[in-house]
């Protein structure tokens, strides 16, 4: 008896002992594992800018050698080009872990807490970009030995890869400029015409957008937008105040605008209220009732395998108000990976060299951001004959409407601030007793619960 | 002491020639302590085997279990997003959620709503179909039981896609058949207010009777079929026979069943968040973006501050805590409702 | 007579028909989502929204195909590994808990049937961090081990383990065998194991069935795409912004079935033990 007794209370000191321990040094672990590098590159004391070919820097492409761990949540796009990046550099192996999409930063952050291996590279998604910067735990892609040079990628990106001190943390694998998709028999039926230009110019702001909706509505009863999260897509997208500027949430200026346009469009009846990524939303692609889509470049993959059974039923054209961005993944290293330079080479050929970007159109459909791409004539014709018919796309996308580009910063608080604002928004789009005041409200209260921390003005 | 001497009273020895103590003869004297002594060894035989077989249980949830409970304990006092350094705040974060935030009561107050709804209709589903089964009058019933659990055997994301398939308000099965049945003149829109608190109650029941009938079926096997037999000599029907044998033989599972169905259903996360976040992939980490006001439920809510954007465990653990203390406090009333003295009274 | 028992007879059978029809229509009920899951896996995504109907499509196969590719059959071997050895670890440990609680009195009994209900209601999943880390002091870190481990420790199994063997073994069993001089750990084998066979299908099947669903557990501990369990590898199926559904659902419905048979099998058992259990000596 005695013995057990001893024995019991053996078992619970020493479970006290190690808990504390284990918080205690939860502190250390971090540091500990930013210890000096045993990768196997040598030293890399080049100044040489990287250009878009890996052969000028000083060691060859067989030379690098270390097996890279790459965490994502979709690993067969980059798995089918893998195989043409080993043409290039045969000892570079690459493993890809695909996690869901739900719990990446999650996995990340609880594997940084506890001191646990960091993959490589990592997916940064504009979900939680803005989080995943302000974690700084990022190398600096401007800084020896990754040399990258900003000037390469397109200008309006800088605010979404760069960290507060304006360092480079990571590089767009595909552009996300937005344009709007019409259905061009809609747009002449009720426009008059199809061209984009001219549209363009019929339509230059969104007051006009929702009266010749209102008209279009009462003849037919057919939609402008499907869904209200297009309509959050180019009111955030096209507002550039910054969400929070010295401890403040700028609410009246960066947030209301969004709730304003959104009851407005609700109460014009302009607006469709599926969720996006419904079976309703893939539905609204050809049920002939809808006839704009907002219409990044990722979106092609979704109208290819919905609307299979017409041709060249849309034309892209500028939005009312000018260009923006939605969506987007770059790919980052962390500071504490242990093969930093193998995975920059990966990152390198994937998404700034020709060949890469070549092989990433083709197979899998992202266009890059590399400027001097588009001055190649046979990378520049993006054409899908049964979708946009004769229209080169990516002269509307990258000619036209990406110099008007501009976007703001990406920030920690994007998450919260957008996950809330979808929240409230999908409670208003379906009740119209909900006025701008009360909408208002209901936000305030849920960030002030979320974000307690910050003012809002 | 007073052993011996009673013993020694007892056998009445007294002479004063043989070498006594106490008034008791030596042989007897060491008869009776050796006696003694071989029951105290049983005794302490059969009592240290519990603790050897409690002990792989004990162990394994203290190397476990233990530690990830004392840190949430620990870090309720603190504020941690999990990257910076832990701050000691003391009881900041309580403080937060008694006055500031919105969503905490309410949420408690929805599970508990909902729990009123699903709980009680599911346990007597479950205790009738059960009866229904291992009685003789249903035939199949075996098969009936396998095809309910389906519903409990599913990943929730299985469940939550099917549903948000059926459910969806353009191109989902129900509305389509309420249309064409001239029911409904506009779609329903099932996800949001004020349906979906319902949707979820029924998709509660819809998943938890195959597993009520399950454990029911367990412990209705137990009942002797001469019992039964007894009660139809004595003129019974089927609905007394249920009533008097079967349901109070079952009372140990379904006080099991109702004390386990509270403190899971306080900590009910997966159904609401894959039912109302079914088409959107793109929440990251457990956001409550699409629940409606009235399904948030605590735990959630708990994930979503934790885990969600702009993590905060501290409130995060403290809102556990919290949580905690109602769940025990109903546990009690629960424990309190089958007569028992507190918790842990042996039946 | 035979008038009486023409009546009671009619009643049965009635009684029987319309219980039957119920049951039938119930199941139909609880069947409908799960023909329609089955639907969906026949279709292509491209037609999964808008041609969805109640009959099945052609697009079986190729959806099929796409599970595959993303290393089914090797999460599905590493579930089966995880699930079976937690069943058995779980059932065990929680059996001899059950046992020792219910029949046996000593000091901390009391103490130790409140400290798994309590257990019970402390959600664990925000000491995910601590936990993470202590698996890394201990060197688990991208082995199964944590994950059939924590199944051990199992309040629910124990709680259900302590009621059931307090409700159907009787103690005079127990004592008549002590007295025949078999020692505790004898008893607990050859007398009380037999006893509560329904009992333990029960437990294995709940147990394999929530190792096998659990999610983020093993998204944590987990590192290397090849020991992944079967929840991550369907969740992955697909990309962000193109997720290919259908064949999403083909996964989660092919992940289903081996819980189904094990269901199955396990059911037989069940039924097994029934009658041996009615035929009580």
């Amino acid at each position: 008896m005695k013995k057990l007794t001893f024995l019991v209370i053996f078992i619970v000191i020493t479970t006290v002992i190690i808990s504390f321990a284990v918080v205690g040094c939860k502190g250390e672990t971090v540091s500990s594992e930013t210890i000096t590098e045993e990768s196997t590159t040598v030293e890399e004391t080049t100044a040489e800018q990287s250009e878009t070919t890996p052969t000028t820097v000083e060691k060859t492409p067989e030379e690098y050698s270390a097996t890279i761990t790459m965490w994502c949540w979709d690993a067969a796009t980059p798995s089918a080009l893998i195989p043409y990046f080993n043409q290039t550099y045969p000892n570079i192996k690459i493993d890809v872990v695909a996690i869901p999409y739900a719990e990446l930063l999650q996995k990340f952050k609880t594997a940084i807490a506890s001191g646990t291996e960091l993959p490589d590279i990592m997916w940064l998604e504009m979900g939680f970009r803005g989080e995943a910067i302000a974690l700084d735990v990022w190398e600096n892609l401007e800084a020896a030995p990754y040399n990258f040079d900003r000037t390469t990628v397109f200008d309006y990106l800088y605010p979404f890869i760069t960290n507060a001190r304006d360092e480079v943390v990571g590089i767009d694998w595909s552009s996300t400029i937005c344009g709007l998709a019409y259905n061009r028999h809609m747009a002449q039926e009720y426009f008059g015409t199809e061209d984009p230009s001219e549209m363009e110019s019929l339509i230059p702001d969104w007051d006009t957008f929702i009266q010749k909706g209102i008209e279009i509505k009462e003849k037919s009863g057919t939609f402008m937008l499907s869904t209200d999260e297009d309509v959050l897509a180019f009111t955030i997208g096209q507002n550039q105040n910054e969400y929070v500027t010295n401890g403040t949430l700028n609410f009246n200026a960066a947030i209301a605008p969004t709730l304003q346009m959104v009851i407005k469009m609700r109460d014009s009846g302009i607006m469709d209220v599926n969720d996006m990524w419904s079976p309703g939303y893939f539905a609204s692609y050809t049920d002939d009732k809808h006839m704009f889509f907002n219409f990044p470049t990722w979106m092609l993959q979704h109208f290819i395998t919905q609307d299979t059974e017409r041709t060249d039923t849309w034309r892209l054209m500028k939005a009312p108000g000018g260009g923006y961005a939605y969506g987007g993944t770059c790919w980052s290293i962390p500071q504490a990976a242990d093969n930093k330079l193998e995975a920059y080479k990966f990152i390198e050929w994937y998404m700034l060299s020709s060949e890469g970007s070549r092989l990433n159109k083709d197979i899998s459909g992202n266009l890059c951001t590399v400027k001097t791409m588009y001055q190649e004539p046979d990378f520049a014709e993006i054409k899908y004959p049964q979708l946009f018919g004769d229209q080169n796309l990516s002269e509307k996308w990258f000619t036209d409407i990406a110099p008007t580009t501009k976007v703001k910063g990406v920030s920690e608080y994007d998450n919260v601030i957008l996950t809330e604002l979808r929240a409230v928004l999908s409670q208003i789009k379906v009740d119209k007793s909900i006025d701008f005041n009360k909408a208002c409200d209901m936000l305030k209260e849920a960030y002030s619960a979320k974000l307690p921390d910050l003012t809002i003005n | 002491m007073f052993a011996l001497r009673a013993y020694g009273r007892a056998n009445k020895k007294t002479t004063c020639h043989d070498k006594k103590l106490y008034g008791i003869k030596r042989v007897e004297l060491r008869e009776y302590i050796t006696s003694e002594v071989q029951l105290l060894r049983e005794r302490k035989r059969k009592n240290f085997w519990p603790y050897i077989f409690t002990s792989p249980f004990l162990i394994l949830y203290f190397v476990f279990l233990l530690v990830p409970t004392l840190f949430t304990i620990y870090l309720s006092f603190n504020k941690w997003n999990g990257i910076d350094p832990i701050t000691f705040i003391g009881l900041k974060n309580y403080i937060f959620i008694f006055t500031r935030d919105p969503y905490f009561f309410k949420s408690i107050l929805n599970i508990i709503l909902i729990m009123l709804m699903y709980i009680p209709a599911v346990m007597v589903l479950g205790v009738v179909i059960a009866a229904a089964i291992t009685s003789r009058y249903l035939k199949w019933g075996h098969a009936f039981r396998v095809i309910s659990c389906l519903p409990y055997i599913t990943m929730s994301v299985g469940i939550g896609l099917i549903f948000a398939l059926i459910l969806d308000p353009k191109m989902g099965v129900l509305n389509k058949v309420l249309l064409y049945l001239g029911l409904i003149n506009e779609e329903i829109q099932w996800l949001k207010e004020p349906y979906a608190r319902y949707v979820i109650v029924v998709m509660m029941i819809w998943r938890l009777l195959g597993y009520m009938i399950l454990l029911y079926s367990a412990s209705m096997v137990n009942i002797p079929v001469e019992l039964y037999d007894a009660a139809s000599i004595d003129g019974a029907n089927g609905i007394g026979k249920f009533r008097h044998i079967t349901i109070p033989l079952v009372m140990p599972t379904t006080r099991f069943l109702l004390i386990t169905s509270i403190i899971a259903g306080f900590q009910l996360v997966e159904e609401p968040l894959l039912l109302l976040n079914g088409w959107t992939s793109g929440s990251q980490g457990g956001g409550f973006a699409n629940a409606v006001k009235s399904c948030l439920t605590p735990v959630w809510y708990i994930f979503g501050t934790a885990f969600g954007g702009m993590s905060q465990y501290g409130t995060a653990t403290a809102m556990s805590f919290i949580l905690f203390i109602v769940i025990l406090s109903f546990t009690m009333i629960g424990f309190r409702i089958f007569k028992q003295k507190g918790i842990g009274s042996n039946e | 007579m035979s008038n009486r028992n023409r009546k009671t007879y009619l009643k049965r059978v009635n009684l029987t028909i319309s219980i039957t029809l119920l049951a039938v229509f119930i199941s139909i009920i609880f069947i409908i989502p799960f023909y329609l899951m089955g639907n969906m896996a026949t279709y292509s995504t491209n037609n999964l929204y808008t041609k969805f109907t109640f009959l099945p499509s052609n697009y079986l196969l190729e959806n099929l195909k796409t599970v595959m590719r993303g290393m089914f059959a090797r999460s599905l071997l590493n579930s089966l590994i995880v699930s079976i050895c937690a069943t058995f670890l779980s059932v065990f440990v929680s059996a001899l808990f059950g046992f020792s609680i219910a029949k046996y009195r000593f000091k901390l009994n009391k103490f130790f049937f409140n400290f798994i209900i309590i257990t019970m209601m402390i959600p664990t999943s925000l000491g995910i961090v601590a936990f993470v880390i202590e698996m890394r002091i201990l060197g688990m870190i991208d082995t199964f081990a944590p994950l059939i481990l924590v199944f051990g420790a199992n309040s629910y199994g124990a709680f259900w383990m302590t009621q059931y063997i307090r409700a159907n073994v009787p103690t005079e069993l127990i004592e008549s065998a002590r007295i025949d001089g078999c020692n505790e750990f004898m008893i607990f084998i050859r007398i009380v194991v037999p006893l509560i066979k329904p009992a333990i299908f029960t437990l294995s099947i709940l147990i394999f069935l929530w190792s096998w669903n659990s999610y983020l557990l093993p998204i944590v501990i987990l590192n290397s795409q090849s020991k992944f369990t079967i929840p991550i590898t369907i969740a992955t199926l697909g990309s962000l912004y193109f997720t290919d559904h259908a064949a999403r659902v083909t996964g989660l419905f092919l992940g289903i079935i081996p819980l189904f048979i094990i269901f199955i099998i396990g059911s037989k058992f069940f039924v097994k033990g029934i009658t041996e259990g009615a035929i009580k000596g």
